[in-house]
Order: structure tokens, then sequence, then C-alpha cells
């Protein structure tokens, strides 16, 4: 459709062009305020529950997957129940050395010991129990380590995977 | 100059990212404060009532750092920022349709004007010319503003709107334009 007047057309272009200008200049005069220091606080300590939570549960988003995701979906738990039960039968047919963890505080740092006939374990630091903050800490394959623990942040808290 | 600012600005937000993952609560907090204004302005651009917003600002954010594990370090923080804005305030709109309720009028910044007649006649001044356009913005469908929002008032490219939308560059083309007409004719309009 051709615009019946092209002259008034421009014009209002150049009307529009001029509101995105002065809105522009407005809004530098203007700036836009942020939360108060209480409602981010609040939103912090909510942001952080809400991770910790949605980290360890993560549900399907929706019912009506692509088919792509429908097969995956039904497909890795059937292959990590069969992993699963390979595992479980594998554990009757050789013996398992005994897995003894101790723990103790030696100056600023923490000692841990295993006894586990030498396999790999990874350690995990954080200053939650549970929770998205864990720091990998190392890989390790000794039977013993330390960790620096006066950081100042109050409990520490170690996982050995 | 802007550009180097916002490279910048964009390098910050990576590094505290990184840092936010591994727990830091420092950079989860000066993540926030860079961004929480820019949100709060954006979700006030898409038509949500002045009651609402710090509410809808809020679940931006949490489902920001939700999701933040899945963000690619490299990409534009900002353009994921206000992809997960959009569609926070799409879901705001759908529930707040569900629940009949009408949009606060835009009339709510002329009665902030009027509440703030103390303020210098610079900043009221300021406001009106702010409002003129934001108003007008009504008129518009909620793509159409989206986008118009997102390139013409919050400066990204066409490209990275269209990245930020989900959609192609032509479409985002196509949006702009059929946005631009009408609020060339609405502000005719208005004068």
């Amino acid at each position: 459709m051709v615009d019946p007047n092209p002259k008034e057309f421009e014009k209002s272009a150049d009307s529009l062009d001029s509101a995105i200008h002065a809105w522009k200049a407005a809004s530098e005069q203007l700036p836009e305020a942020g939360f108060s220091a209480g409602d981010r606080a609040t939103l912090i300590a909510r942001i952080r529950t809400d991770r910790t939570e949605n980290l360890e549960k993560k549900p399907i988003a929706s019912l009506f997957l692509p088919f792509g995701k429908m097969l995956g979906a039904a497909g890795i738990p059937a292959l990590l129940l069969a992993v699963t039960f390979g595992w479980w039968i594998g554990q009757g047919n050789e013996p398992q050395a005994p897995l003894m963890i101790h723990s103790s505080k030696s100056g600023g740092e923490a000692v841990f010991t295993i006894a586990n006939g030498g396999k790999t374990h990874r350690v995990y630091k954080s200053h939650a129990l549970r929770g998205t903050s864990q720091q990998e800490l190392f890989t390790t394959t000794t039977d013993a380590f330390s960790d620096q623990l006066n950081d100042g942040n109050g409990v520490t808290y170690y996982r050995i995977d | 100059m802007a550009d180097a600012d916002e490279a910048a600005r964009e390098r910050l937000d990576q590094d505290e990212i990184a840092k936010v993952r591994l727990g830091d609560d420092a950079a989860l907090e000066a993540l926030l404060r860079r961004h929480e204004a820019p949100v709060l302005r954006l979700v006030r651009l898409l038509g949500v009532a002045e009651i609402d917003r710090e509410d809808v600002a809020q679940e931006i954010f949490v489902r920001l750092f939700r999701h933040l594990h899945t963000f690619k370090i490299g990409r534009s923080f900002r353009g994921w920022l206000y992809r997960v804005a959009v569609n926070v305030v799409h879901d705001h709109r759908i529930r707040m349709s569900k629940r009949r309720r009408r949009e606060a009028p835009w009339r709510d910044e002329f009665n902030e004007l009027e509440d703030n007649a103390h303020l210098p006649s610079r900043n009221a001044e300021a406001m009106q010319q702010r409002d003129r356009l934001e108003s007008a913005l009504q008129g518009l469908s909620e793509r159409e503003r989206a986008v118009f929002v997102l390139v013409e008032m919050t400066g990204l490219d066409r490209k990275e709107a269209a990245r930020t939308l989900g959609i192609t560059s032509i479409t985002v083309r196509r949006h702009l334009s059929r946005a631009r007409k009408s609020l060339q004719r609405i502000l005719q309009e208005n004068s």
C-alpha cells in the first residue's frame, strides 16, 4: 500500500526518532532505582535456597516433549537401571576392601586418612551442609590428605566421593 | 567508547558468573547491583504494572541464577538476562490475564508526577518526555513492544535482539517496522 502522504510519513518518522532521543536523554536524568538493601538481602537468600533445591531435583519441564527428548527421557532411566543392576550383580563376584575414613585436626589443618586399597576419590569442601557452593578441592588416590581450615568462614564441611 | 565500556562490563559479568558458580555470594551481590536497575527499567518498559514490578524483577533473578549452570561463558550475559526477563514478563502477563486483572494504567507516571510536584521542574520535564514515548508503547502488541524496547530503548543490535528473543533477524525487522509505524501514528494522534 502506498502512503497517501509521503511527506507527512517522513515527518512522523522524525517525530518518533526525536521522541526516542528525548526518552534517552530523560532516562539519563532520571536514573532507575534498584532494590533496597533489605530487599536485595532477601533476594540473595531466596536465590541461594532456590539454587540448592533446584540443583538437587530437576524435573522434566513438560509432559509434551519432542520425540527425541521423550526417547531420551525414557531411555536414560532404563540405562541407569541396567548399569546399577549390573554393578550390583558384580558386587557379589569380587571381594571388596573395607572403606575406612579417619579425620582429625592438626594445627590449622583437617587431616583425612582413607583406607581403601588405593582407589580414586574426589574431595569437596563447602561452608553449607547441602548446597551449590561445594568446591572441588582435589582428586586423590593416596591414603591421606590435609586441607587448611583457618579461612574464617565458620563450620567447614567435606564430602568424599 | 560506549562499545568499550560495554565490553568491559561484559568481561566483569563473565568473571563474576564464574565466581558465583563456585558459591561466591559477594560476586552474586555485585552482579545483582549492576543489573537490578536495568532489569527494573526493562520490566517497566515491557508494561508490568508498578505494583508488580519488584516481584517480577525478583522472579527474573531467581530464574536466572537457577539456570546459571546452563549459561555458556563467552556469550552475552546481558542478552541472556534480557531473554529471561522477556520470558518472565510474558508468564506474568498470562497469569494476570487469567486473573482478569487489568494492567495498571500508564497514568501511574502522571500520578507520580503529580505526587512529586516538589521535584525540580527539570526532572518533571524529563519525566514528561520519558512518559510520552512509554505511554505510546501501550498501543503495540506484546511482541512488537519487546522488539522495539530491546532494539530502540535498551540498545541491543538487531542480531542480538533476535538471539535474545529466539527469533530470526527478519522477524525482528518486521516487528520493528510495524512497531515504528504504530508509534508514529500514536505520537501524531497525541500531539
